[in-house]
């Protein structure tokens, strides 16, 4: 379960303060799959990013399965990250320089007690769960947008991860890419029990979602 | 990780090789003169074998006296006044290459021992007076020095070196024994411990060490065949050692006032090992700090390389930190990959490199060339390690957050 109290994030530059989210108070709870919609620079992406513990909050806290994360370090973070989370970006964020099985094989490598064969079998199976068995030695470049997704997703749930942050995960996607992805979340949340939390700009898209927040000026709305 | 870093860097292998290259040719360089380096160090660890502080050479020019019969009495006089001289302890005379130099002696004929012929270029010879040993601090350690009762001798009394004792006799006796030198018929009196007369960082040679002699006062024959460059008279004076620093201009003043026509020339040995020392180490030293200033060039590049590279893949490290990477992995990712690039360079040199003992260039040694191959490999990975640690610092600062939201 994830459990955000009061939760604030102000950014600061020398010359500038942006309040960027203001006393967000949400539960999410196993297994959910909710969407967080808004418009553009209302917080979405600053939520996901506190959650997913890639920032820290400025006032406030975040609570994962009962784990609260004040004064811990960045190793056992990271750590933490790796065991429970999977994310999925806008822009795939794939590397260019490695073909598809090693880029989905990525957080095993930062995961101790798993070899080299083991790994793969576990990045091989998380390809045919998104349907591209048969790419593992393309490029990235060699894929399509839905492809490239599609690996991106396979890299996010390969560690088998409680939960999955996607930020807008169809936004770079035509409608009939997108519907493939939004299949392959639906299928991970039902059959897998998986908790995903997605930003998205696609009402039809949050509608096939258990729950939906709106967000407006980094404040919560309903 | 590690199959990953090198099928990242084979994927940009085109973009690598310059860089490839420079650390190629850095690390066959650097092997080269490390060679030189060691090969030296090697040297100095054979004990000198001879004394060299409180020693001066003595050089007398009577050039401008025309009385040859004037020249020889004055000289006789010159060096009984220099005996006499406060805080002199004993004087030997000696006709060799110099010490310290480079110059040689050799005999025009191989030094034989039965049916044992060692070739005239493997020995080493000089000729001294009784005192050499004393004064030069070359130690005896089988049989005797040349004393005056070898005027008597009937065969031209000789010391060998340890070298030339184990060549001539192996393990059997040597002192006693007798060796045709120059045609004539030389029994072994003694033997004495290896000296490097060129100088610490040279290895000891076989010599053989003759006893002068006035054909008018000794038995036995004195003529010798040798050929050689840098060699003369030297005369070599040990002193105390508590002597003022006035000591060699007062003598030499002393001797000029005595002595009309003769000028005396002192040089102290010490200040000759300085120099030696100095003259050896110091064309190392420079060639060394002009590759290393070459390389630093190529340092500087990799750098900079470096500093772009990690800014082309914010996204990608934002990306690693996100799915598990702490700074720790980020920062020896970075390093581990130029540590990588830095292998598939010097295993060429190494291979490369590894050719030198196989042809015995520059007659070094094959123990030479091995350390010279681990020490210029570990050189240059100090240094890339080095130049590459700040960048990977600055790789484990970015913000994941930003990273991964910047287009």
């Amino acid at each position: 379960m994830i459990i955000l109290k009061e939760l604030e994030k102000v950014y600061t530059t020398d010359e500038i303060e942006t309040q960027a989210l203001t006393r967000i108070n949400l539960e999410v709870k196993d297994g959910e799959f909710l969407s967080v919609m808004g418009p553009s620079g209302c917080g979405k992406s600053t939520l996901l990013n506190l959650i997913g513990l890639l920032d820290v909050p400025t006032g406030g806290t975040v609570d994962i399965d009962g784990n609260h994360f004040d004064g811990w370090s960045d190793k056992a973070l990271a750590a933490f990250r790796n065991e429970k989370l999977g994310f999925i970006f806008q822009s795939f964020h794939l590397i260019n320089d490695l073909p598809v099985i090693d880029n989905v094989e990525l957080p095993l490598l930062y995961r101790k007690g798993i070899s080299g064969k083991p790994r793969r079998a576990m990045a091989m199976e998380a390809l045919e769960r998104v349907g591209l068995s048969t790419r593992t030695r393309h490029y990235p470049s060699q894929l399509s947008g839905g492809q490239k997704q599609r690996v991106a997703i396979a890299r996010a749930v390969v560690g088998r991860p409680a939960i999955i942050l996607a930020d807008e995960p169809t936004g770079n996607l035509d409608s009939k890419m997108g519907e493939n992805i939004i299949a392959i979340l639906e299928k991970l949340n039902r059959e897998e029990k998986a908790t995903i939390v997605m930003v998205t700009h696609d009402e039809n898209l949050s509608k096939r979602t258990d729950r939906v927040i709106h967000l407006f000026d980094g404040m919560q709305v309903n | 990780m590690r199959l990953t870093i090198l099928k990242r860097l084979f994927a940009r292998r085109n973009s690598r090789i310059v860089l490839l290259v420079e650390l190629l040719l850095s690390y066959l360089a650097f092997f080269l003169i490390i060679s030189f380096m060691v090969k030296q160090m090697q040297n100095n660890r054979y004990p000198l074998g001879f004394d060299y502080k409180n020693i001066y050479k003595i050089g007398i020019d009577a050039s401008t006296v025309t009385d040859q019969a004037t020249v020889e009495q004055e000289v006789d006089a010159i060096m009984d006044f220099v005996i006499e001289y406060p805080g002199v302890q004993s004087m030997s005379w000696c006709f060799s290459s110099f010490f310290f130099q480079k110059g040689y002696m050799n005999t025009y004929r191989p030094l034989r021992y039965g049916d044992l012929a060692i070739p005239a270029d493997q020995v080493n010879q000089m000729v001294v007076d009784d005192d050499f040993s004393r004064t030069m601090g070359i130690e005896v350690t089988e049989g005797r020095w040349f004393e005056p009762g070898d005027n008597a001798a009937a065969n031209r009394p000789v010391v060998v070196s340890e070298l030339l004792r184990t060549k001539l006799f192996g393990t059997g006796r040597a002192v006693g024994e007798i060796v045709d030198y120059c045609g004539q018929q030389c029994r072994v009196v003694g033997v004495c411990k290896n000296f490097k007369h060129k100088g610490d960082y040279t290895r000891p040679e076989a010599t053989i060490i003759l006893r002068n002699g006035d054909p008018d006062e000794v038995e036995y024959e004195t003529g010798t065949c040798m050929s050689g460059s840098s060699c003369g008279y030297n005369e070599f004076v040990k002193t105390t050692g508590s002597l003022p620093e006035t000591f060699e201009p007062d003598l030499i003043a002393q001797v000029a006032q005595r002595f009309n026509g003769i000028v005396l020339t002192i040089q102290s040995m010490d200040r000759t090992h300085t120099q030696y020392v100095t003259n050896t180490w110091l064309p190392l030293v420079a060639i060394f700090l002009v590759i290393l200033a070459l390389f630093l060039n190529v340092l500087f590049g990799m750098f900079g390389v470096m500093w772009y590279n990690i800014s082309l893949r914010r996204s990608e490290i934002g990306l690693r930190m996100a799915v598990g990477a702490n700074k720790g992995h980020i920062y020896r990712q970075f390093v581990g990959e130029m540590v990588v690039l830095t292998t598939v360079a010097v295993i060429p040199g190494l291979i490369l490199a590894a050719q030198a003992p196989i042809l015995d260039l520059f007659e070094m040694g094959t123990r030479v060339y091995i350390i010279s191959m681990i020490l210029a490999a570990v050189v240059i990975y100090i240094l890339v390690t080095t130049c590459v640690l700040l960048p990977s610092a600055r790789a484990t600062k970015i913000l994941p957050a930003v990273a991964l939201h910047e287009e």
